[in-house]
């Protein structure tokens, strides 16, 4: 059987936005395809791991992206390396804005580690929103739901490809939304923006089981799931025009 | 006499909106604009002053508390109905109580305040003692950055004319302190911390605040609970004798014994040598629970547990308070609360099964329950239907049925089970 090594960065630190249900979801869905799941966890201090097959790296505030920023850096050559030889990494808010070159505004100027070539500038105008994002991640356009909270824009390098387009939201600020790099991709898509997107979930999964030899497919045991997720993604659907008030 | 005119006015409008169905915060917003000093003025009237309750969770319930034991004293108390804790709520809640004459009968005020309005409202209310009971991660579409919910908290707490009692077991306000303020705790003993499944779900502050401190001391610490209550030691931080209470708790779990060892701290303080062991012990005991905290209410010829929630740590601290998984649960949540990423970072396995999802959340939740591999019954958004579908459930051996709700989903469940008097003063 082919089992997939699944990271997860500084879950405690990253992980106050439901970040767990994106490798919850990964995982879950993998093994209804019949596949193995080692998860593995990194947390500060801990050894660099020597490889994974999945990468997932949360959201968190400015206090605790600062907290974990020394033990970040030391991932800039493995993360690029890995996303080279064709590791999805899947970054999400904050831990997007990590993996850029780097955070600016409201006193915040964090190296990034450069894996986007994008940098992150806070102090934009809040949005607490529902989020329609249309994407062309490994295959044909699709429909993405989720929500968002941040006040960043974010600024993509010439050359850098966006994740998605913005249909209903903020995003980066332009139109555009999230960047991708690859099979890796970073977004400000929260709800968690996989299990409520399982097509998504899906490319994930295959990109990074058919690095190591094996094959993904969803079937009747994803059912249940992926049905619970479309009927949530059409109550966000019709709520999408409510604006939320953040302080 | 400037005082007639902007309560009548508030007054009517209360009646009419109340008439209209519901409670409304905006007769207090319309005498705020009418009369600007009105909190000032009223508050003032209090001989013992104004007491705050600040923190993420259980302010509600332990602003309850603090309010009977000093009731048990035989204090007269002006206390703001559960969640009107901003500034126009706080003065619907004086307008139902002011003469038209804009005086109060009462001898202290227990208040329990929004964060993020507590700096502003301590200026006007001036409280002599500041309680802070814990920083959690909140409802992130308000408070996405813990340390400065973190921040609030304590520049209100040194606003304080005399008392500040916070928590020892918070990273961001155990180590609160003030050269000029008597700053005392509360918290839970080690061991007890250590055998809940998810400990107390105070934020982490990441080493980033408490490096290199001393041990600090809780003169107040919840020792151990039992299935009625709570075991608490009483203390001093140099000298003094220790005492034991054991007090009966008006709701199960780790998290209700720790609000009640704050509301001790608290009430201790305020009170001085007043302060009598065996009326709070008796308040305890006759103690009814907080709206929708632990309250049982009549459904058919068995009983709805309502247990309330408003984000990931109040719904893991109550599901870590169930002693066995229910036998009947409804879970439902709605738009009140919008983003609820959140409830992947609560682990839901104290439930062996969920009868119904309900509110507009309940795919959501379904799918939630689905990745984690709880079976359930129906999913059913419309709460009317889903509580139609508990009632029909037959006869559970517990004679409960738990309903595991966000705050707007309470209120509609209570309503429709026959108690709509909620909010009975805003």
């Amino acid at each position: 059987m082919t089992t997939l090594s699944l990271l997860q960065l500084y879950p405690e630190q990253l992980g106050v936005s439901g970040d767990g249900g994106n490798v919850v979801a990964l995982a879950e869905r993998a093994r209804r395809a019949g596949l193995d799941v080692e998860l593995v966890e990194h947390r500060p201090g801990d050894s660099l791991p020597v490889g994974a097959d999945l990468v997932v790296i949360g959201s968190g505030p400015l206090s605790t992206l600062r907290s974990i920023h020394s033990d970040a850096l030391r991932f800039r050559e493995a993360l690029s390396d890995w996303a080279d030889s064709g590791v999805p990494v899947v970054a999400i808010g904050g831990g997007m804005e990590l993996l850029s070159q780097g955070i600016s505004g409201e006193g915040a100027d964090l190296e990034g580690l450069g894996f986007f070539d994008a940098s992150a500038h806070r102090g934009a105008k809040r949005r607490a929103n529902y989020f329609r994002v249309e994407t062309a991640y490994s295959g044909p356009s699709l429909t993405l739901f989720g929500f968002e909270d941040h006040a960043t824009r974010f600024e993509l390098a010439a050359g850098a490809s966006a994740f998605g387009t913005v249909i209903t939201g903020g995003g980066n600020g332009d139109g555009a939304e999230g960047v991708s790099r690859g099979s890796s991709f970073g977004t400000q898509l929260k709800g968690p923006v996989l299990p409520l997107n399982p097509q998504l979930t899906d490319r994930v999964l295959a990109s990074a089981v058919s690095r190591i030899g094996g094959v993904y497919d969803a079937g009747p045991a994803h059912a249940t799931l992926d049905e619970y997720a479309r009927q949530s993604r059409l109550v966000i659907e019709k709520n999408l025009e409510r604006a939320f008030k953040a302080m | 006499m400037k005082y007639v005119l902007p309560i009548l006015l508030g007054r009517l409008v209360r009646i009419i909106a109340r008439a209209r169905g519901g409670g409304s915060a905006y007769p207090g917003y319309l005498v705020l604009k009418l009369l600007p000093s009105f909190l000032t003025d009223v508050t003032k009237q209090f001989d013992r002053g104004v007491l705050f309750v600040l923190g993420s969770n259980g302010k509600s319930t332990t602003t309850h508390m603090l309010s009977d034991v000093l009731r048990a004293h035989g204090l007269r108390v002006f206390t703001n109905p559960t969640g009107a804790n901003l500034p126009q709520g706080i003065a619907s809640a004086l307008l139902s109580e002011v003469s038209i004459f804009g005086k109060l009968q009462a001898d202290v005020g227990v208040l329990e305040v929004d964060e993020a309005f507590a700096v502003e409202l301590s200026g006007h209310l001036h409280p002599s003692t500041v309680l802070m009971l814990n920083v959690q991660v909140d409802q992130l579409y308000r408070f996405y950055e813990t340390s400065r919910v973190a921040d609030m908290m304590t520049d209100t707490a040194a606003t304080a004319g005399t008392h500040v009692v916070t928590n020892r077991d918070d990273e961001y306000l155990g180590p609160f302190t003030s050269s000029t303020l008597d700053v005392t705790r509360f918290g839970a003993s080690t061991e007890l911390v250590a055998g809940a499944p998810h400990g107390l779900q105070n934020a982490s502050a990441f080493g980033g605040k408490t490096e290199g401190s001393a041990p600090l001391h809780a003169e107040a610490e919840v020792r151990a609970l039992s299935a009625q209550g709570a075991t608490i030691a009483l203390s001093r931080a140099t000298g003094g004798g220790s005492s034991s209470l054991e007090i009966r708790l008006p709701a199960k779990g780790l998290h209700y014994a720790v609000d009640a060892a704050a509301a001790i701290q608290t009430a201790r303080v305020a009170l001085g040598s007043e302060f009598d062991e065996s009326k709070a012990v008796a308040a305890f005991a006759a103690m009814k629970p907080a709206y929708g905290r632990g309250e049982r209410l009549k459904i058919g010829t068995d009983e709805a547990e309502f247990v309330m929630f408003k984000n990931a740590a109040s719904l893991q601290l109550n599901l870590d308070a169930l002693t066995d998984a229910p036998e009947q649960v409804l879970l439902a949540i709605d738009e009140g609360t919008p983003d609820i990423s959140w409830i992947y970072d609560v682990d839901f396995s104290s439930l062996d099964h969920v009868d119904v999802v309900s509110g507009e959340k309940a795919w959501q939740i379904a799918l939630r329950l689905e990745h984690a591999g709880i079976p359930i019954g129906t999913v059913e958004p419309r709460i009317e239907k889903a509580i139609e579908l508990m009632k029909a459930l037959p006869a559970p051996a517990s004679k409960t049925k738990n309903f595991i709700v966000n705050y707007e989903q309470m209120m509609i469940a209570r309503k429709m089970l026959g108690y709509p008097d909620l909010e009975k003063r805003a």
